[in-house]
């Protein structure tokens, strides 16, 4: 946490109203925060609501930031995760037969494996291929395209609750590697 | 051996919240529980940087050039240049605000009985109580949860009637404020926001919202 981390200086200033740092910290933020609405929306002109949401609730909520907890881009993509996947769930159910929604969500091929890139992502990398391939691929799935367990239970042909518990002991073996 | 039973419930929705999974009311609740309860809270920051290390494979796309304009117009509406200063609009941030808050508002229907509100916002420690006297023509808040504002800083409390610029009441400190209004009708905004010590110094707000009201009716 001692590394230098100029978001967290950022978000710091913007937490007593620095419009400058505001306006430097959306231009070294945006586009990542909007490629993730994008992904996990789908939708463009959606993605650029969330985007706006996001830095909104960046502005209001910045004193809440606490550079002991968290790296800043880590906060950052935090807020706009969240924001994001609860507009996707906040969505109507698609209609029987309508797969399409599931199928768009597919995760873009190669995307994962730039994680084997470096550093904290080979750890994570390596700690993901002690799982099942396929509880692997879900938890991957889930989190960067915001899939629910509804999709993840339609995709991978399980029950719900089969599928939760399933995906909570990957999880918990994940952490288990993770702080090993 | 990795069993279900080994990953408390509370541990157990964090992972979940942070992966993404949850049906929107069951995220609607951790949300809540982040916002009262520090432990839980903690449980998710540490999943959140134990995820963290997935967020490499997010790419970067640039939205329209345009976005940041009208994320800033929201937030920052310009003042309008023939008006007084306290006419400034401060609407644009508050209306921007109020979509991602929570509002609680409840008031009796007869004008003559006592108006109670609650002043709240999303992810917000502050919570204000407002109680306003219609007989004695008196408005007062207290600050009912939430840490002080800190050092060099003050809340200070604003009433926006509808369709109106926003008009400062003064900041409010560890004891209660009462200011004298002849009236508080349905549509009218009370908010807070973080300023300097003393209070905006031109009158408009300056700092963030940080809870807010509207009066119903």
């Amino acid at each position: 946490m001692s590394d230098p981390d100029p978001i967290a200086d950022l978000i710091q200033k913007v937490a007593v109203a620095d419009r400058a740092a505001f306006r430097a910290l959306y231009s070294s933020a945006s586009g990542k925060l909007f490629a993730i609405a994008v992904r996990i929306l789908q939708d463009r002109t959606e993605a650029e609501d969330a985007v706006q949401e996001v830095f909104t609730r960046v502005w209001l909520n910045a004193r809440r930031f606490d550079p002991a907890k968290a790296r800043g881009m880590t906060w950052l993509i935090a807020v706009a995760r969240n924001h994001a996947i609860d507009r996707l769930r906040a969505r109507p159910a698609p209609t029987d037969g309508d797969d399409a929604m599931a199928n768009l969500r597919d995760p873009t091929p190669g995307a994962e494996a730039q994680l084997t890139a470096k550093g904290e992502a080979r750890r994570i990398g390596d700690c993901f291929s002690t799982l099942e391939p396929a509880k692997a691929d879900a938890i991957k799935g889930a989190y960067l395209n915001g899939l629910s367990y509804e999709d993840l239970s339609a995709r991978h042909d399980v029950p719900l609750n089969t599928m939760r518990s399933w995906l909570r002991r990957g999880l918990l073996k994940l952490k288990e590697c993770l702080e090993a | 051996m990795s069993d279900l039973s080994d990953m408390s419930d509370r541990e157990g929705l964090a992972a979940e919240y942070v992966l993404g999974t949850l049906p929107l009311v069951e995220r609607l609740q951790a949300e809540r529980l982040i916002a009262s309860d520090a432990a839980f809270a903690a449980l998710v920051a540490d999943w959140q940087t134990r995820l963290a290390p997935l967020n490499e494979a997010y790419d970067d796309q640039a939205p329209s050039p345009d976005l940041l304009n009208r994320i800033e117009v929201r937030l920052f509406p310009q003042p309008a240049k023939a008006s007084p200063r306290w006419r400034m609009p401060f609407f644009g941030a508050l209306a921007a605000a109020l979509a991602a808050f929570v509002l609680v508002a409840y008031w009796p229907t007869s004008p003559h009985r006592l108006i109670t509100a609650t002043l709240v916002g999303e992810d917000q420690p502050l919570v204000v109580a407002a109680r306003f006297d219609p007989d004695a023509g008196q408005l007062t808040f207290t600050r009912a949860q939430g840490p002080g504002a800190g050092a060099g800083k003050d809340y200070e409390l604003w009433v926006i009637p509808a369709g109106q610029a926003a008009v400062s009441l003064g900041v409010l400190g560890d004891s209660d404020l009462t200011v004298q209004l002849a009236s508080l009708p349905p549509g009218t905004t009370l908010a807070v926001t973080l300023e300097q010590t003393g209070g905006s110094p031109t009158g408009v707000a300056q700092g963030p919202l940080l809870v807010a009201t509207v009066i119903g009716g």
